[in-house]
């Protein structure tokens, strides 16, 4: 499928496994073919286990201890899975460099950022002086100004560390830059200036760049070509446009289709059941075979090899043929909007009326979290509160639980003054920890590990006194869509999915009324991400449950909140019908946060300088 | 971001499963010995050659023989058999001293981790007072002024070891509370002692187990320390830090009198600390303590 000979990077048939005691492996990723040009942007994307961060570190030879790549790599003619190991520091950097994922790791804390850029410059004779020089021309370049050369990286935001980072990448003048997940930890204005920016200095530098992302609307808006990555198998290749307009693969089109869409509401994403499986299990068959609604034997009859379908594109799919139409069809059916529920003249479950809280109150490092902030909830409305990390969306959601304390204001739940948990009579307390429950972001550490789910759910139960009401631990996991055998399991056993289906679960153990999401989908892959937002709308239906739903993700708001409030640095900026706030927002910051969210348009590559409002601090 | 979760996992056990195979020669080594240990303990006087105490002082000192594999001591009496029976002394005192201060460790590093606040605090400052205390030479004052032998060295070696116990439990109880698991269950209205000891308590448990085995291997080391200098048990006991002393005056005519129980020290020490981090591992994989 190569249109010229010769590539920038020209990777064939790359394999990486695991090797195991006794000289067995275990297949991560297999038969990997991918070029890329100079001045070229190329996406990798791919879910959690798809092996797309390891392709990468094996390109760098970064590969962790009993990992191992075989394969071609060529590197302008060079294969770097062959390169003795005294080359590829020289390598590294100079011809090839990497941006992490993690600006908040990926920086040398007790180093000044100058240093750390100076480190990659590989003029050598230079003198001090003209280093500084170099390394200030390497900040204004990605954006920043001389000063921050002085500064250490815990003085900085995530966005400027990542900035920074990225001037770090470039010192060496690489020809390719993989940068795997750029802007995934970032907050969303500033992922979608990171991506700007990377595609300008691409532009500037002539140079090729590896997008690594999980997410499709990031790839679509900054890619020219994208290999989807799935279980350690490619399951599709082509132009951005092309895959956008017409997938070739029934996993292409599933992703598309979990995708909650930013600008309307659907009554119900179509979410790709199951969870990614480990690469091993599925490297003899079609990889995507097990969760595919279009599967027959031939699919099972072996690994599918990437077969071209037109210029540029490829698929695995060995039933495209057949089934091509019939995925058309889907795609087209699926675009029916929902309404918004209507707004509700119920009465007020919680009522937020001030409430300000101060962390570090009287010490210099005094953060006030929340700055006199309303808001009322109505019986069985969906309420999204939206912001940035930093916003003190996470804080108010504490307050409501009785995590923290508010310093000021008045907190009602269900007609319980809630403001101070601890002066709470024991019947009050009773009841509003059975009105108000929790479901929490890292489905890692939602569930105690030393637990069975079983034993979760049924201490769940009995702190409700609900045993008795014919609510069981099976009929919980029912409710969330799980086989009651799956009482027997611990989390360790649970994909990320089912551990927050399990959290939801035992939240719904106790008969709530109102459950507070923080951000319950964000770390869970795009497929599963749908899964669960279906399950948080058909619970809603079925129990008639208020949500407040906090996240940073406008698509998830448009898909399940009725209505928003905004909050930026602790005060509520706007709050509205969600379809008012989304269309037609009114606060600067609001129209700021929909400006930024990835839209599958390609990136305009902004001048160098940024425009980036964050200050030092 | 979820990427990684998924992937670092699967490749943090390889180097476990690895370990694991290669790794279990030691731990099978390690668990003969304190097996050996255990049973010379349980049965000294039934398994022993020789009674211990029986001088022979015609024969004085000799090197191993067929009559005494590993020759005798300065009055007659059966290396051998002397081991045998040290075992009890070796055995008993040192679990004493890690359970006792592991026990104490566990509810005071509890209380003040996961509670925090004023108790806190008291508990910590006690913790920094003993631990500007020379430990051993603490102990040697108590029990050299005020006597009371072998259990007297125990208690005081519990108390001494308690606060780095302390420490411990205190690092991982707060490591837990922030969790979302540990908040989930706050929001459920589980009572607070329940969390401790249902939700926090197993989670911390690899690391006290570990660290019980750590102690015993230190515990010993220090109790047959006191025995060397005279302090703990009586004069004419068997027991392996005493026979060190007493042994020390034949090490030209029967090395093996004062060797042989030295190395024992080594191998029930060394054992004891193998057996601890192979548990340690083998609770983190089983999900506890992740």
């Amino acid at each position: 499928m190569s249109g010229s000979a010769f590539h920038l990077l020209d990777v064939s048939d790359l394999s990486i496994d695991v090797v195991l005691p006794g000289g067995r492996t275990r297949s991560i990723v297999s038969g990997l073919n991918l070029h890329v040009d100079l001045g070229e942007t190329v996406g990798i994307v791919g879910e959690s286990g798809s092996g797309k961060s390891l392709t990468a570190r094996s390109l760098l030879r970064l590969l962790p201890r009993g990992v191992r790549a075989t394969g071609r790599a060529e590197f302008a003619g060079t294969d770097v899975l062959d390169l003795p190991e005294r080359h590829v520091a020289r390598y590294r950097g100079s011809r090839l460099a990497l941006l992490f994922q993690d600006p908040f790791t990926i920086l040398n804390p007790v180093l000044r950022c100058g240093p750390q850029i100076e480190e990659g410059l590989r003029d050598e004779g230079l003198s001090r002086r003209q280093k500084r020089k170099e390394s200030v021309r390497r900040l204004a370049e990605v954006g920043l100004p001389e000063h921050i050369a002085d500064r250490y990286p815990f003085q900085l935001s995530g966005g400027m560390r990542q900035r920074v980072a990225l001037a770090a990448a470039l010192a060496g003048n690489p020809e390719l830059l993989i940068a795997d997940e750029p802007s995934t930890a970032l907050d969303v204005t500033t992922q979608a200036e990171i991506l700007r920016l990377l595609k300008s200095l691409q532009e500037a530098r002539g140079m090729g760049l590896i997008l690594i992302t999980h997410d499709l609307r990031v790839a679509f808006s900054a890619c020219d070509r994208i290999y989807v990555l799935y279980a350690g198998g490619l399951m599709e290749v082509g132009g951005a446009r092309d895959l956008e307009d017409h997938p070739l693969h029934p996993y292409t089109l599933g992703l598309l289709l979990s995708e909650p869409p930013v600008d309307r509401r659907l009554s119900a994403l179509v979410a790709i059941p199951g969870a990614v499986p480990p690469a091993d299990e599925v490297s003899g068959v079609c990889r995507f075979s097990p969760r595919c609604r279009w599967v027959r034997d031939v699919c099972r009859a072996g690994p599918p090899r990437l077969v071209p379908r037109g210029p540029g594109r490829a698929t695995a799919c060995v039933r495209i043929d057949e089934i091509d139409v019939e995925m058309v069809a889907l795609r087209r059916a699926v675009v029916a909007p929902a309404a918004v529920k209507e707004p509700s003249e119920a009465a007020a479950l919680v009522r937020v009326s001030d409430v300000a809280k101060v962390f570090d109150k009287g010490t210099p490092r005094a953060n006030p979290a929340l700055k006199g902030v309303s808001l009322t909830i109505r019986d069985g409305e969906s309420i999204g509160l939206v912001g940035e990390s930093g916003s003190g969306k996470t804080t108010l959601a504490r307050c409501l639980l009785g995590l923290e304390q508010p310093d000021s204001g008045e907190l009602r739940i269900a007609g319980i003054d809630a403001s101070r948990y601890d002066r709470l009579r024991t019947g009050d307390l009773q009841r509003l920890r059975r009105a108000v429950q929790v479901v929490f972001q890292d489905p890692y550490s939602s569930l105690n590990p030393a637990h069975r789910v079983g034993f979760a759910l049924e201490e769940a139960l009995r702190m409700a006194g609900r045993r008795d009401d014919g609510v069981t631990v099976a009929s919980l996991l029912d409710q969330v869509g799980l086989p009651a055998a799956y009482a027997k399991r611990r989390p360790v056993a649970l994909s990320g999915g089912e551990r927050q289906r399990v959290a939801i679960a035992r939240a719904l153990a106790v008969g709530p009324r109102i459950l507070v999401c923080d951000e319950p989908v964000s770390s869970l892959d795009v497929s599963v991400q749908a899964q669960v937002l279906n399950l948080f709308g058909a619970l809603r239906t079925e129990l008639g449950l208020s949500y407040l739903f906090i996240t940073h993700d406008l698509a998830v708001v448009r898909q399940v909140v009725d209505r928003v409030y905004v909050l930026y640095r602790g005060e509520i900026v706007e709050q509205g019908p969600v379809d008012r706030v989304l269309d037609a927002p009114e606060h600067e910051y609001t129209k700021r946060l929909i400006a930024s969210v990835p839209s599958g348009e390609p990136v305009v590559a902004s001048p160098s300088v940024a425009s980036e409002a964050e200050a030092v601090s | 971001m979820a990427e990684g979760q998924v992937a670092v996992p699967t490749l943090a056990t390889e180097p476990r499963q690895r370990g694991r195979l290669a790794g279990f020669i030691p731990v099978a080594i390690a668990l003969v010995i304190i097996g050996v240990v255990v049973v010379a303990a349980a049965l000294g006087d039934l398994i022993a050659p020789r009674d211990p105490n029986a001088q022979n002082l015609l024969v004085g000192d000799v090197p191993p023989n067929g009559q005494f594999p590993l020759g005798t001591d300065q009055l007659g009496r059966d290396v051998l058999s002397r081991i045998i029976a040290g075992a009890r002394t070796a055995l008993v005192g040192p679990m004493l001293i890690a359970v006792g201060g592991m026990t104490i460790g566990t509810i005071l590093g509890m209380l003040g981790g996961y509670l925090g606040g004023r108790l806190d605090a008291i508990i910590m400052r006690w913790v920094d007072l003993m631990y500007s205390l020379p430990g051993l030479l603490i102990a040697i004052v108590i029990v050299g002024v005020v006597g009371g032998g072998y259990f007297m060295a125990v208690i005081v070696l519990i108390v001494l070891f308690s606060p780095a116990d302390t420490r411990i439990v205190r690092a991982e109880a707060l490591r837990q509370r922030p969790l979302p698991y540990i908040e989930a269950a706050r929001t459920l209205g589980v009572p607070t002692w329940r969390i401790m000891f249902v939700h926090v308590l197993p989670n911390v448990l690899p690391v006290v187990v570990s660290y019980v085995f750590l102690d015993f291997a230190f515990g010993l080391v220090s109790l047959s320390g006191l025995s060397f200098l005279g302090l703990g048990v009586p004069p004419g006991t068997p027991d392996w830090g005493r026979m060190l002393f007493e042994n020390r005056t034949v090490l030209f005519t029967n090395p093996l009198a004062a060797v042989a129980p030295g190395l024992m020290i080594v191998a029930a020490a060394a054992a004891m600390n193998i057996v601890g981090d192979w548990l340690y591992e083998r609770f983190a994989s089983s999900g506890a303590g992740r």
